[in-house]
């Protein structure tokens, strides 16, 4: 039992932990010292601060629009894929296909991308980012669907064919119903890997087209943390663990019903 | 037997479409840098580039980091894991307190070094060797949580009885039981957590300061500074040959499973 205890507060340490920097970050961006550290009152100027930042606003426009665009066309795309090689039955191969753009490391990724569009002289900006993003949210995508796809029996398919449905209305109106927590999860993850995508975004993207990642990156780079990037920071934590809640929650409850 | 729709032609040629894309914007890149690291001289680039002393140090060093990092956040995770599976009785707990260490996953990389280095400067730990080894076990932990839970979850609670029965001490029956059953899930979170620290450097260069030059960071440099296309393009193919060797083992052994 005293080995329970002590695990037990290893673990709640270890959560500490990870949620302390966070929190800190939080707490600082309403802090109205000039910069982070000892408690000078509350206040909301370093949001408001933000929101009259020209390039902050702009990049927070161009990533939101990229990774919209990128969710739906890797969601739509990635959700083809899974929904024909889960008929077919043939996943060993597609499965191969489809996980080499997870694993492989996003940097090699990146500048391989960059080299094509090099030589293919594709000028670089929003079209490119979002081709590049979009390249291994389909991968993610056909993860997150799949399994919703096999788990839609055949049974049910016969009893749709039987009582007189086309193949095409099967796919409309039972496989896409069925697989709706998919889609949004699939949703969900496509969005958030494209809106917080450094490495990939800095490689493909061109003059003047910048996304929030890129700005924390070049101004964290000068040196310290400040305020103002503290809020900036909050609202993109924020955002995230909102969406990531929202996964998880829909993951757990899918498992845990099965 | 059940009767099959057959695949619409139309799906037929939408699928294609997700296969010519990923094969045009991630595959035929994949060849273009190939195609780069052998332009100038062919394969004795590969040469010079492994036996470069500058870049061969480089190389030792990311090493290392990787192996201290997959290491450190192995042990940091493992008493975690371990509580998580086999003392949290109440499954609703259970699963709310795996959650909790999931959610920051989403977070954003450069985010979590970000707000890691305001907390590591407050304990004098910036621009350190420790404190960059802190922020990628920060970074890294619920990979390697992740699967150790899921493989102590399939660890068959009887066969801990038995031990107990037969008189193993708890330590034996952790040592000699629960850690070989679950192989395959320490096997997942070391090569997840190896293979992405081998490349990292958002976190290096933000928390490492003067440690912070790794193997991702030089092919970055080469890229984008100092324009040197065939040699990074040299370094990333080895890189992809090295992930896709691991992860190709990795299957082979039988050890993957789906999670």
């Amino acid at each position: 039992m005293r080995l329970s205890a002590l695990l037990r507060g290893y673990t709640i340490a270890l959560l500490v932990f990870l949620y302390v920097p966070l929190a800190y970050v939080v707490v600082q961006s309403f802090n109205s010292s000039r910069y982070p550290g000892t408690w000078e009152g509350f206040t909301l100027a370093w949001y408001a601060k933000l929101l009259v930042d020209a390039e902050v606003v702009r990049a927070a426009v161009n990533g939101l629009s990229v990774a919209l665009a990128s969710s739906a066309f890797s969601t739509l795309l990635g959700g083809v894929a899974a929904y024909y090689f889960a008929k077919k039955h043939r996943l060993g191969i597609a499965d191969s296909f489809f996980y080499v753009p997870i694993v492989l490391p996003e940097i090699v990724e990146a500048v391989s991308l960059l080299m094509l569009y090099h030589y293919a002289g594709v000028e670089l900006g929003f079209w490119t980012v979002l081709v590049g993003h979009t390249a291994y949210n389909i991968s993610y995508a056909y993860v997150a669907l799949k399994p919703q796809f096999l788990a839609t029996s055949d049974n049910i398919e016969a009893a749709a064919l039987t009582l007189g449905a086309k193949p095409f209305d099967v796919f409309v109106r039972v496989y896409f119903p069925l697989a709706v927590p998919g889609v949004v999860s699939s949703l969900l993850i496509t969005f958030s890997m494209s809106f917080d995508d450094f490495i990939k975004t800095a490689f493909t993207t061109g003059p003047g087209f910048k996304t929030l990642p890129l700005v924390i990156w070049a101004r964290a780079a000068r040196g310290r943390a400040t305020q103002d990037l503290n809020a900036l920071a909050t609202v993109m934590i924020v955002i995230s663990l909102a969406a990531s809640y929202v996964y998880t929650k829909q993951v757990f409850s899918r498992s845990s019903r099965r | 037997m059940s009767r099959r729709a057959p695949l619409p032609s139309a799906l037929v040629l939408l699928a294609a479409v997700p296969l010519a894309y990923v094969l045009a914007t991630f595959y035929l890149p994949l060849l273009v840098m190939l195609a780069e690291s052998l332009k100038p001289q062919g394969l004795s680039l590969y040469v010079y580039v492994l036996f470069n002393p500058d870049y061969a140090a480089i190389m030792a060093y990311s090493l290392v980091l990787a192996v201290v990092t997959t290491a450190s956040t192995f042990l940091v995770a493992l008493p975690a894991a371990y509580y998580l599976s086999f003392h949290v009785e109440d499954e609703k707990r259970k699963s709310r307190l795996l959650a909790a260490f999931t959610v920051p996953m989403l977070v954003n990389f450069l985010l979590k070094a970000y707000a890691l280095m305001n907390v590591l400067s407050v304990l004098g730990l910036a621009n350190t060797y420790l404190g960059m080894v802190v922020g990628m076990v920060y970074e890294y932990l619920p990979y390697m949580l992740l699967p150790l839970f899921s493989s102590f979850e399939r660890v068959e609670r009887r066969l801990l009885e038995a031990a107990q029965a037969l008189g193993a001490r708890s330590h034996h029956t952790f040592l000699r039981v629960v850690l070989p059953l679950s192989l395959p899930g320490i096997a997942s979170g070391v090569a997840l957590v190896f293979l992405m620290s081998f490349t990292e450097f958002i976190v290096p260069a933000m928390l490492g300061g003067v440690y912070g030059y790794t193997m991702g960071y030089l092919i970055w440099d080469l890229f984008l500074k100092y324009r040197n296309w065939p040699v990074g393009s040299a370094l990333a193919f080895m890189v992809t040959l090295v992930s896709l060797a691991i992860v190709y083992f990795y299957t082979r052994w039988g050890l993957g499973y789906e999670a």
